[in-house]
């Protein structure tokens, strides 16, 4: 059971967002036109392209995947951990969230921040923004902060017991958040805020981008583990099956710890100022993070094929068929299942990207994009999307409406974001660029810089963007119908994630505490960051501003 | 038994399988620096950040050009060097971050303002490289490019 | 652990094994074509 205090704060921490996801939708579509071609203009009605495109980020990468976070872990560790999240502390964190994005959201709307989600220095953005950049961080910290003494009361009143799983892989979320957002809150607390307000001449730039990409790798992992907490502990369920390992799946939430954070360099391949030896350290440890999500795809799959067979599936390949894809009761399976198939590509890109010389190919070409819109866009997106749909209508005792529509919108997903980054793997491969309004020069037939050969890559581009904005459209469709519905106390209070039991229900101690993984972690951060941390300072860059 | 309490075996098999993996294809991308010299940018020094772009004509088919990028435009903005040439090329810029990317090389660069960044191509044959910065640097962006132009 | 009275044998994930070999062929396949690509492209 959920607790009951908590219940307005997750519904608001996941239906705010998603609010404001009506923009960063609208803004993602209206990308694949301008890069198409089809609008030729440096704004649309009013919004310039790269306030767009900040908004877009901002919005469908930072803002909805944190409250989600924190959201999906205060039900997750409230229902595990019996009832035992500060109720205080949810609701400061939510306070500080919000009024993080709403400090933000003013400049970016007023185009006094189109800096991008990676506001990049010495590209200077209204202070607000990077003011309400920090609140939003420091909520999503109060709010894990909150369930800290709930969870230390827990394990002293069930010595011997394990912490239930959803529970790890929750806290491993937090804990990878937890260290890696300190190096970016030095760059905009001490960087890049005194510097917007005038107060000092400059940034070393440099040095800020050591600390960006310090936070931006695991950054992903922060999006991505809560999804993965769906796969391990409820997805088996519903297939009817059993989570293959127990063991092995805190053993991969515990390895992201350590493994997550000691590589940031693969983002700054292409970058001067640090060696190509510390870089090479870092591609070695990328290569090794993906090990844990090459497990996961095992694990996973013994879990859901365990369930099939149950089911009646035989033989090698055709128990696949077993499983409910389009079972309007389950309608939740199809958005985690599908967001796994979309991770198959996403994954094997990634470590293309992470392939260090293979870095000069597709840097900030449009391949950059196709890759992450089959991550943070893929498995990252149908899993917030899913549980959100799952948790607000459960939790306020409503019914999902139009079942058969909710059951269909990852499929037409899918077929979207396929398409999609087919058509930016193939323009990126011809040397299409990233971030850039096509339509203003090389997509436009009147320009001199005109590419006619980029077309067929973006308008591939645009069409699956549009397919993605209509399964958005479709979700809203869903969820506004299904909140209008009528309400049920009883519903509300029975309320739970489902939760699958293990089949292999190991009991290993070196997987039942986190300090050891916390100081590796600590180690292998020491070990890849400090000689660059070094290079740079020692080199003394200047302050620059722009 | 139902459930087992032992770590299944397969498992351990992955995990091994997924090792070797990676380490393969960390193995062929060693060979490919060491052996190849297909590497990523590095920290150069010996070279004062400069403030003007120009192309030096090193030797005959050797050139250095310093490149400075700044919004909205690269200089030197149309390179030409004959077929055949090596080209060392030092990359910076005057203002905010930007790219320097140029098209059917190997060459593809961040230009960091007071940084140097470093990478050499090698121009077999004749045709014209359009060269592009592919980080947002404002209103702009999508106009800064540059040229190089190899004759026969 | 409740017991179920149909589980006699020892669950073998032969499918999972199936499936984990293709995909890591698969990422094998695609990783050399790029491999190859860069090496073509210096």
């Amino acid at each position: 059971m959920i607790q009951k205090n908590l219940r307005a704060v997750i519904v608001l921490e996941l239906l705010f967002p998603l609010t404001l996801l009506l923009f960063g939708a609208y803004h993602g579509v209206l990308q694949v036109l301008y890069r198409a071609g089809l609008i030729q203009d440096t704004s649309f009605l009013g919004i310039g392209y790269y306030t767009g495109l900040t908004a877009h980020g901002v919005i469908n990468a930072i803002v909805l995947t944190t409250f989600f976070g924190v959201a999906f872990g205060h039900a997750v560790i409230s229902q595990q951990l019996e009832q035992s999240v500060s109720a205080p502390a949810a609701k400061a964190g939510a306070a500080l969230m919000i009024l993080g994005t709403l400090v933000a959201a003013g400049p970016i709307f007023a185009g006094k921040a189109d800096v991008l989600y990676t506001f990049y220095a010495p590209m200077k953005a209204h202070p607000l923004f990077y003011i309400g950049v920090v609140l939003l961080v420091v909520g999503s910290w109060v709010s894990f902060w909150g369930w800290i003494p709930g969870y230390l009361r827990w394990r002293r009143n069930h010595p011997g017991r394990k912490t239930p799983l959803g529970a790890v892989g929750i806290f491993a979320t937090f804990i990878i958040w937890q260290m890696c957002t300190l190096p970016v809150a030095y760059e905009v607390l001490v960087q890049l805020i005194p510097w917007s307000l005038g107060l000092t001449a400059g940034v070393n730039v440099v040095l800020s981008r050591l600390l960006f990409w310090f936070f931006g790798h695991p950054l992903v992992y922060f999006w991505l583990l809560p999804a993965y907490v769906m796969y391990y502990m409820i997805m088996p369920r519903l297939a009817g099956g059993k989570l293959y390992s127990d063991f092995y799946a805190r053993f991969v939430f515990l390895a992201f710890i350590v493994l997550s954070t000691p590589l940031g360099l693969h983002h700054q391949f292409t970058e001067p100022a640090i060696s190509s030896g510390y870089k090479a350290l870092h591609a070695a440890l990328t290569f090794l993070v993906a090990v844990p999500s090459l497990l996961t795809a095992f694990t996973l799959a013994a879990s859901l094929e365990y369930g099939a067979r149950q089911n009646g599936g035989q033989g090698l390949f055709a128990w696949w068929g077993k499983l409910p894809y389009l079972d309007k009761e389950r309608w939740l399976f199809p958005y985690l299942f599908l967001g796994l198939v979309i991770f198959i590509l996403g994954g094997i890109t990634g470590i293309v990207n992470a392939s260090y010389s293979m870095s000069a190919m597709i840097h900030n070409t449009s391949w950059i994009p196709a890759h992450f819109h089959l991550t943070v866009a893929g498995p990252v997106f149908l899993a917030i999307l899913g549980m959100s749909l799952y948790l607000s209508v459960g939790l306020l005792g409503k019914k999902i409406a139009a079942p058969a529509v909710a059951v269909s919108i990852p499929y037409v997903w899918t077929v979207g974001v396929f398409t999609f980054s087919a058509g930016l793997f193939y323009g990126g491969l011809k040397g299409v660029p990233r971030r850039t309004n096509l339509g203003m020069s090389y997509l436009d037939p009147l320009s001199d810089a005109y590419r006619p050969d980029w077309r067929i890559g973006e308008y591939i581009g645009a069409v699956g963007g549009c397919i993605m904005g209509l399964a958005v459209l479709l979700f809203f469709y869903v969820l506004v119908r299904s909140l209008a519905s009528t309400r049920s106390e009883q519903e509300s209070d029975s309320f739970a994630l489902p939760v699958s039991e293990a089949y292999h229900d190991e009991d290993i101690g070196v997987v039942r505490n986190f300090r050891p993984w916390i100081v590796a972690a600590v180690i292998a951060i020491l070990i890849s960051y400090i000689p660059p941390l070094i290079q740079v300072l020692g080199a003394n860059y200047p302050l620059v501003s722009e | 038994m139902a459930t087992n309490s032992a770590i299944p075996d397969v498992e351990r098999k992955v995990l091994a399988a997924s090792l070797i993996f990676v380490a393969a294809m960390l193995g062929l991308i060693a060979y490919a620096a060491i052996r190849l010299g297909i590497s990523v940018p590095t920290c150069v020094t010996g070279i004062k950040p400069f403030e003007e772009g120009e192309l030096i004509r090193v030797g005959p088919g050797r050139y250095e050009a310093h490149v400075v990028a700044k919004t909205w435009s690269f200089k030197p903005n149309r390179i030409k060097v004959e077929k055949g040439s090596v080209v060392d090329f030092y990359v910076t810029s005057k203002d905010i971050v930007h790219g320097f990317m140029i098209e059917q090389t190997n060459v593809n660069l961040m230009a960091i303002p007071g940084a140097v960044n470093y990478a050499q191509a090698r121009f077999e044959k004749a045709g014209t490289h359009q060269i592009l910065c592919h980080e947002f640097c404002r209103a702009g962006h999508e106009n800064m490019m540059a040229s190089i132009e190899v004759t026969p | 652990m409740s017991q179920s009275s149909s589980k006699e044998a020892e669950f073998f994930p032969r499918g999972a094994i199936a499936f984990f070999v293709l995909m890591v062929a698969f990422f094998s396949i695609v990783w050399m074509f790029f491999y190859v690509l860069m090496i073509r492209r210096h």
